[in-house]
């Protein structure tokens, strides 16, 4: 069932959302040592949009993520990839789920370290038996520029060249919605602007939708729409930022 | 799939060292097995070569049926019958075939030429198509002072070829002129396989060697172009005619067999030895392959808790469980498989070890090929895979729990999971457990290892659904019950065992499971004598001299001898490594013991069985020598006795020894010697009919009793042996083991019939005694000297005991006695008490042999700590280099690694010998009271045993040490 329903976030006509949280509330640990995550978030992500969710630490911007993503259960709401409550799903349709339409970019890449640069992008598609279509494994390569690196291992990339690889590996696979956890965290200014672009295109050119947690005032400035977390609840969006806009909304909440 | 098979691959390539220590364990496991069957199986084709050539060359034998019993005291056959046979039509020629054993050949110097293998004389076959003797050098003997023998044994021996020499026939010793030598078996190759063959003419030989009495067969050559078969039954009708009839006399009734008979009966008889070998071998390889599990199970384990993120990160992406559990498993198949072919290879190389020590040892090996069957292979790798993936399966179930968030934390820790409780269930499967408990204790033999590893199962696993560690207990409990119901359940010897042995393993499961809770308590309280060593501030050169002394005393304090090296080595090698200590080090290793309790457990699991196995072997020898010890000092009154080198008591092995009863005669001859006794033995003596149709047969005893009372206390339970040999041709009065008289419900007094070896007339025995003593009599029928002459043609004697007349010294009874003994170079003079020891010894070189094959487990169970340690130093890279980024110092680093291999090897010592001793007084408890009962535990081998232990863990922590002081400081804390 949710096969058919990807099947249509995947096709000509998409459906209105990529992915959704309602009313969603993560409580971890009990008694004295309960945090409260996430306090009743209800959101919606429309497909073809990069989306940045931003927030002071603790204010569970990765928990939100880690939920949508179906890394993590709510202990309330519901969270939705295209039209299918993850609520529903077993561990097993899950893993599938996640297999064949989410894909993951990490703050610490987390390549395999033993397998090449190539092996670690096709890794997913691998995993569910299928190989990856040619014409856009070539487009995805090119795109991110390591086209002479694929036979490396990532312990002989750079940092930059690792992330590239992680978005490549992202995007192989066509999934309908990309989680991007800080992506340009472990990366210097000039790496993460590259990083940046590249999720900007993959939205542009390729109408993928994307997901990224970040600090960064100046990594969330690529993306259409900022949403501010502040414990566990949202507390502002916008549309469009600039830099001074997100910088600005950045100070306000900090008070 | 495809990929994952490939991530499988590059793991492993990836990860050299730490696939090669995976495998060695089984690598090890694999090769023992292998280079047993390579041997055993060779051993059996030459063999086979050999009595196919002896064999080949008879087509069909005369000689007399045995329906039971030894071969070599089968009644002999009448040389009348030879013009019988041959004038069957068909018979082309016959020869006579005899061979005796113990004619034992003397050196110029008074040395008796004997080895391993059997010394032996035979008839020369003049008829030269019929024989399996050639002359190599010189030629046949002709008369009755001459001799020949196998060029092995001229050469060797280096035997002159005209030179007369004594040699030790059944009539005493002779001399005879070494007149040649000749090959064995083959025109040109003498394949005598380390047997010392001689051979004298037709005359010499029938009157020397069997007395004149006839011969053990008629060897008969069949023209080629008669029916083989039709004259065999010719033959047959014709020779049963003539002892009907009395044509010709004959002992007993005779058969006719051919050459491939006799062939295969030589095999058979031949694989079974081997196979008993063989088997004995195969369980020792169980044990490595068992210690192995342990051991693969942990670096599993740990590999896998280090890849957590990995696997994690592979979740995350799309993998699902079971393609991760199957990636797992993968790996395993592949370290199987490669260490399967290791362990094949390594094997092939150990036989050739093996021939190597053994020919060195003195046994002339004939082994010029190998045989590796392809069952040798699959079995080794169908056995090496199957522990592999055996000891796999858990780890790799356990990454289904890996949560994709593993990749996405930093402090990703090991897969751990806690079972949740669920009353219902646990309680379902625990009652089910506890029925096959139920089940197990009161059924036998395979029924209860059947339902003793159901309930196990079942107990452990529902147990901790009920709660966290209600399965640990249950399982050391029904441990403990199997154990009390071995020793109290009044169950006969052979369930008795049983239990013992699936008590055994439940308790050591029991003990494994249990034991990491009390992991950090146990490992502080051994680490501790390393804090308070720390404390002792001594020079260098006083280190090494407290740690001699201590050396010394470990080698004193160890009960077999030849280990005494070995723990002088180890005593000095902890003594410094303890003293050379340094406080922070030894509090640091103590924790980080303690710290995983689960995985030093299973760390020292491997430690713990091999040891514990050792303890038990040592404890039992112990009880079993000072057992043997008490009976043979109430047995034994005589003050002499004189035996071949294998000096013994009555013994499968002792007729092939078997000397001339002259010397007792010519003992009692002394004036120095008040009485001299022979003894005589058959395994296989004796018929008797226990109840309807079955027949049992016994061993026979055979000594003048009357006389025997001053040298032998056979711990008489009721009647006497006074008037023993009182002849009355209807009636032989005879006495028996307390054991078969319960057996045969019989009594004193009871009169029943029994049949000898091949008599055909059964005789009536009367019980006068009954007796109890089990070690020199083991177990047999007594009877007297002059029955055994009457039935039994084989009037050799297995060994002599002789009291010292009154008022002579002990030396002068041993000069006068080595006067006559100095004719029989091949025997040994012993005191009572050199006698006694003897035997006991006996004990002591069965403990070296089992300890030897045990140390293998041992060494397998140090790789496995030398192993966890190397894991566990990368693992904890960064907090290493914390430790050293702090202030610590390489040698520092270092002393922390060696402490944390001495604790975990004292933790699996400590709960081994503790087992040992659980296990070894169960089986004082168990085994008959008569067998073994005096439990003995010498205290001080144990702590020898321990040191040991600690010692070889020091040894195993080295490299890893090593490593872990190297590590570059900054890598080490940016390591991810």
């Amino acid at each position: 069932m949710s096969d058919t329903n990807m099947e249509a976030a995947n096709g000509s006509t998409p459906p209105e959302v990529a992915a959704r949280a309602v009313n969603a509330v993560k409580i971890f640990g009990s008694g004295s040592t309960e945090v409260r995550a996430l306090n009743g978030v209800s959101i919606d992500f429309k497909p073809g949009v990069f989306t940045s969710i931003m927030g002071p630490s603790g204010s569970g911007k990765s928990t939100l993520m880690h939920c949508l993503a179906g890394l993590e259960d709510l202990t309330q709401g519901d969270t939705y990839i295209g039209g299918t409550n993850l609520r529903t799903l077993s561990e097993r349709q899950l893993t599938l789920l996640r297999r064949d339409h989410v894909g993951f970019v990490f703050q610490a890449f987390n390549l395999v370290p033993t397998l090449t640069a190539k092996e670690n992008m096709t890794l997913p598609m691998n995993l569910a038996g299928r190989s990856p279509d040619s014409d856009w494994f070539d487009q995805v390569v090119e795109a991110v520029g390591l086209g002479d690196r694929l036979t490396h291992r990532p312990t002989e990339l750079s940092g930059g060249q690792q992330q590239r690889v992680a978005v490549a590996r992202a995007l192989t696979s066509r999934p309908s919605i990309i989680f991007a956890d800080e992506p340009t965290g472990n990366l210097d200014s000039r790496s993460g602007t590259e990083i940046l672009n590249f999720l900007r295109r993959a939205v542009d050119d390729f109408g993928q939708t994307i997901v990224m947690v970040t600090h960064s005032p100046e990594a969330a400035s690529h993306s259409d729409r900022v949403v501010f977390l502040s414990d566990g609840q949202i507390v502002q969006e916008l549309k469009q930022p600039t830099f001074d806009d997100i910088l600005n909304t950045v100070r306000n909440l900090g008070d | 799939m495809r990929s994952l098979l490939r991530l499988t691959l590059k793991n492993i390539a990836d990860k050299k060292v730490r696939f090669f220590l995976t495998t060695l364990s089984v690598v090890l496991g694999v090769m023992f097995t292998v280079g047993v069957f390579i041997f055993s199986d060779s051993l059996r084709a030459v063999f086979s070569d050999l009595s196919e050539d002896i064999a080949g060359r008879t087509d069909l034998s005369v000689r007399s049926q045995q329906e039971f019993g030894d071969r070599l005291a089968a009644p002999l056959v009448n040389p009348d019958l030879v013009p019988i046979i041959e004038s069957v039509d068909g018979v082309q020629a016959t020869a006579p075939g005899i061979a005796e054993f113990g004619i034992v050949v003397i050196d110029e110097e008074g040395n008796a030429l004997q080895g391993q293998a059997p010394t032996f004389g035979t008839n020369w076959v003049t008829n030269e198509s019929m024989s399996n003797l050639f002359i190599a050098e010189g030629r046949e003997p002709r008369n009755s002072s001459e001799f020949v023998m196998n060029a092995n044994s001229v050469l060797d021996d280096n035997l002159t070829i005209g030179e007369t020499y004594t040699v030790q026939m059944p009539v005493g010793p002779r001399d005879f002129t070494l007149v040649g030598s000749f090959n064995f078996a083959e025109e040109d190759n003498d394949r005598s396989i380390g047997a010392k063959l001689v051979s004298f003419d037709l005359d010499t030989a029938t009157q020397l060697l069997k007395g004149g009495n006839g011969w053990d067969q008629i060897d008969i050559d069949v023209a080629s172009s008669a029916d083989e078969e039709a004259v065999r039954a010719a033959i047959q009708e014709r020779i049963d005619e003539a002892c009907r009839t009395g044509e010709a006399d004959c002992e007993a009734a005779l058969e006719v067999i051919t050459g491939q008979e006799i062939q295969q009966e030589q095999e058979d008889e031949f694989n079974a030895f081997i196979g008993i070998f063989q088997t004995v071998l195969l369980v020792f390889a169980v044990i490595i392959l068992l210690v192995s599990i342990f051991v693969i199970f942990n670096t599993f384990t740990i590999v896998l808790g280090q890849r957590v993120r990995e696997l994690g990160l592979l979740r995350a992406l799309g993998a699902s469980g079971g393609q991760v559990i199957r990636s797992v498993l993968g790996e395993a198949l592949i370290v199987g498989l490669v260490s399967s072919g290791l362990g094949i290879l390594a094997g092939i190389g150990l036989a050739y070890i093996l021939r190597a020590a053994l020919n060195a040892a003195g046994f002339g090996l004939p082994l010029e090929s190998f045989a590796i069957l392809p069952r040798t292979i699959w079995f080794a790798f169908a056995v090496g895979t199957g522990v592999t993936l055996v000891s796999a399966l858990v780890p790799a179930l356990r990454t289904r729990f890996i949560s994709p968030m593993a990749a996405l934390r930093d402090d990703a820790g090991p897969v751990g999971h806690e079972v949740p409780k669920r009353l219902v269930w646990g309680g379902l499967l625990s009652a089910v457990g506890v029925v096959a408990a139920v089940l197990a204790l009161l059924s036998n033999w395979l029924g209860m290892v059947f339902w003793a590893s159901i309930a196990m199962i079942f107990l452990i696993v529902g147990g901790k659904r009920l709660h966290r560690d209600a399965g640990r207990w249950a399982a050391l409990a029904l441990g403990l019950a199997f154990l009390m119901v071995a020793i109290f359940g009044g169950l006969n010897t052979g369930e008795q065992a049983m239990a013992l042995g699936v008590g055994a393993a439940a308790l050591v499961i029991g003990v494994y499971l249990i034991s990491p809770l009390f992991t950090p308590q146990l490992s502080r309280a051994l680490g501790s004598p390393l804090g308070a060593a720390s404390k002792v501030k001594l020079p260098f050169a006083a280190h090494l001299v407290v740690a001699i002394l201590i050396g010394i005393v470990a080698s004193v304090l160890i009960a077999i001898p030849t280990n005494r090296v070995v723990a002088f080595f180890f005593g000095v090698i902890v003594t410094v490594l303890i003293l050379a200590r340094s406080r922070i080090a030894s509090t640091l290793s103590k924790e980080n013991a303690a710290r995983s309790p689960r995985r030093t457990t299973t760390t020292a699991a491997a430690l713990m069985v091999s040891l514990a196995l050792v303890t038990t072997v040592g404890i039992s020898a112990q009880s079993l020598r000072s057992t043997w010890k008490n009976s043979l000092d109430d047995a034994v009154l005589a003050d002499w006795f004189i035996c071949p080198s294998d000096c013994g008591t009555a013994g499968d092995g002792a007729n092939f020894l078997a000397f001339s009863p002259e010397l007792a005669n010519d003992l009692e001859n002394l004036p120095e010697i008040e009485s001299s006794v022979s003894y005589r033995w058959d395994s296989e003596g004796l018929a008797i009919s226990s109840g309807g149709n079955t027949i049992s047969t016994y061993s026979v005893f055979a000594a003048e009793f009357d006389e025997a009372g001053q040298h032998l206390d056979l711990d008489l339970v009721e009647g006497s042996l006074a008037g023993f040999g009182e002849v009355n041709p209807d009636v032989h009065n005879v006495g028996v083991h307390e054991d078969i008289a319960e057996e045969l419900s019989l009594s004193l007094g009871s009169v029943v019939p029994a049949i000898f070896n091949s008599r055909e007339q059964p005789v009536v025995f009367a019980i006068t005694a009954i007796y109890s003593e089990d070690l020199i009599a083991n177990s047999s029928w007594l009877i007297d000297l002059s029955t055994w002459e009457e039935y039994f043609t084989r009037n050799l004697d297995i060994f002599v005991s002789a009291t010292t007349a009154s008022g002579v010294s002990q030396a002068e009874a041993r000069a006068a006695i080595d006067t006559v003994a100095e004719n029989y170079a091949q025997l040994e003079v012993q005191t009572k008490q050199e006698f006694n020891d003897d035997q006991v010894g006996a004990i002591d070189n069965v403990v070296l042999v089992v300890n030897i094959f045990l140390s293998l487990a041992l060494v397998i169970a140090f790789i496995g700590i030398a192993n966890t340690l190397a894991l566990s130093v990368i693992e904890r890279t960064r907090e290493l280099g914390l430790l050293r980024a702090v202030g610590m110092r390489r040698a520092q680093m270092m002393r922390m690694i060696l402490d944390e291999g001495f604790i975990i090897a004292l933790y699996g010592g400590v709960l081994g010998v503790g087992l040992g001793i659980v296990f070894a007084t169960t089986i004082v408890n168990v085994l008959p009271n008569d067998f073994i009962s005096d439990l003995t535990i010498h205290w001080w081998t144990l702590a020898a045993y321990l040191i040991i232990a600690a010692a070889a863990g020091l040894i195993s922590a080295l490299l890893p040490a090593r490593r872990a002081s190297r590590l570059n400081v900054l890598e080490a804390i940016s390591n991810e």
